[in-house]
């Protein structure tokens, strides 16, 4: 989500820091078994059943051994809110043991926004992984994008399909979005082609990126999906256009860091230079004005980029005057 | 009296100086007004709140006095105050903006900023 002005006045503003200015968040899963941090501090959110997403073996384990559809959402922290967003995965092992239906895929949700007193979601949710149920009884690798409108009411925007013998692990799901578009592609180590699809979709335009999947089985059967290093990298700590506004960033880590503001368009075929700020440790800088000449399109809307070399220590506000 | 001088945001990245202010009766002050420009004054000591008093020239209806602009800020905390619009500009001052700091200015600092 973009900075929000906060704007000077005769009342005396009293500027709160944004430590959303976090643009980039990445987990290996590679520590001690048991829970998902502590790269990241993560939160379940909505499902609440036996079967979390868990580190097993150093890697991120999704799985389920007993009749039933367990889903799962864990959400990173610090997350990245923003409404263009690259999010990757590796996915290393598939299992699968039994003879009936089964389901088992992960991936994440992008625009993902908690509702209900936390009992319920929306989003646009991708994942891929292996079933027999598209084509009953015939195991595929699929790969999915879903819109989430709340639990149980979702509708399939995109997919992509690929027999079992054609895909080889290691894969790695790569999940863009920009604005309405989106587009995902599975690359792995087999004969197949990778597993593509896209699709424009504009209902949910905001909301963090959170990590996901789901096991379906039945009887006895079980089933289980591991991924390991987990990325998300946002354009965020964008800001809108203002010839009277500002950003303010403040550093207290112990080491500099740079800013970058992405000034668009060119001059006689040159490309303007971006405005690049170093703010040294302990530091804050003040860094405008943000003027419409710096505003690229960004999901739809006029925003000024704002990147950051390292989020840690770092925090911003949007200033304006009146 | 302190007089500050506007700080400009820009493009290299504003190192913002800040400076103690005189307070109190003396008073400071901000020359020229700047409608993109704006007090900021932080208050890091833990001498109790402060009070910012920008001075409001003119009378209004009836020869009233314009009330001034008064500005609360507790120990550890900043405020940002503007625009220093040109009718906050005191003619018996040459146009400055006069400022009062009360009752002390133990831990406070202050700088003009603007916006070009």
């Amino acid at each position: 989500m973009a900075l929000t002005y906060q704007t000077v006045g005769y009342a005396g503003a009293d500027i709160v820091y944004d430590a959303a200015a976090i643009t980039a968040v990445a987990e290996s899963f590679n520590k001690a078994n048991g829970a998902l941090g502590p790269d990241l501090t993560w939160t379940r959110a909505v499902f609440t059943h036996g079967f979390p997403f868990q580190v097993n073996t150093n890697q991120c384990r999704l799985s389920a051994n007993s009749p039933g559809s367990f889903e799962d959402i864990q959400v990173p922290t610090p997350t990245v809110d923003t409404p263009t967003v690259t999010y990757t995965l590796n996915i290393t092992a598939v299992t699968r043991v039994g003879t009936g239906s089964y389901v088992v895929d992960t991936g994440g949700i992008i625009r993902y926004q908690s509702r209900d007193g936390g009992t319920n979601y929306r989003g646009y949710a991708f994942a891929v992984g292996r079933n027999n149920t598209f084509i009953p009884a015939v195991d595929l690798w699929h790969f999915l994008l879903f819109r989430i409108n709340g639990v149980g009411d979702q509708q399939l925007i995109a997919s992509a399909f690929a027999p079992l013998a054609n895909v080889t692990l290691p894969g790695t799901l790569t999940f863009t979005a920009e604005g309405p578009d989106m587009s995902g592609t599975f690359t792995h180590a087999g004969s197949g082609p990778a597993l593509t699809f896209s699709a424009t979709d504009n209902v949910y335009t905001d909301g963090i990126a959170a990590l996901g999947g789901s096991v379906v089985v039945s009887g006895t059967d079980s089933a289980s999906i591991d991924s390991d290093v987990l990325s998300i990298v946002g354009d965020d700590a964008n800001v809108a256009p203002d010839a009277r506004g500002f950003l303010w960033v403040r550093n207290t880590d112990a080491s500099s860091k740079t800013v970058g503001v992405t000034v668009p368009g060119f001059t006689k075929s040159v490309a303007h230079p971006d405005v690049s700020v170093t703010v040294p440790a302990g530091e804050q800088r003040l860094i405008g004005p943000l003027a419409p000449e710096l505003a690229i399109v960004s999901g739809g809307r006029p925003l000024v980029a704002v990147n950051y070399s390292n989020v840690t220590g770092v925090s911003a506000a949007a200033v304006r005057v009146p | 009296m302190t007089t500050f001088n506007y700080q400009t945001v820009g493009y290299a990245g504003t190192d913002l100086t800040f400076s103690a202010p005189t307070g109190g009766v003396a008073g400071d002050a901000v020359f020229p007004t700047d409608d993109r420009g704006f007090f900021w004054v932080e208050n890091a000591a833990a001498g109790g709140t402060i009070t910012v008093v920008i001075s409001t020239p003119g009378t209004s209806f009836g020869g009233m006095a314009l009330p001034d602009i008064s500005v609360s800020i507790p120990d550890g905390e900043r405020r940002l105050i503007g625009p220093l619009t040109a009718g906050l500009g005191d003619p018996a001052a040459l146009g400055a903006v006069i400022i009062t700091i009360t009752p002390n200015v133990t831990g406070v600092t202050a700088a003009a900023v603007k916006v070009p």
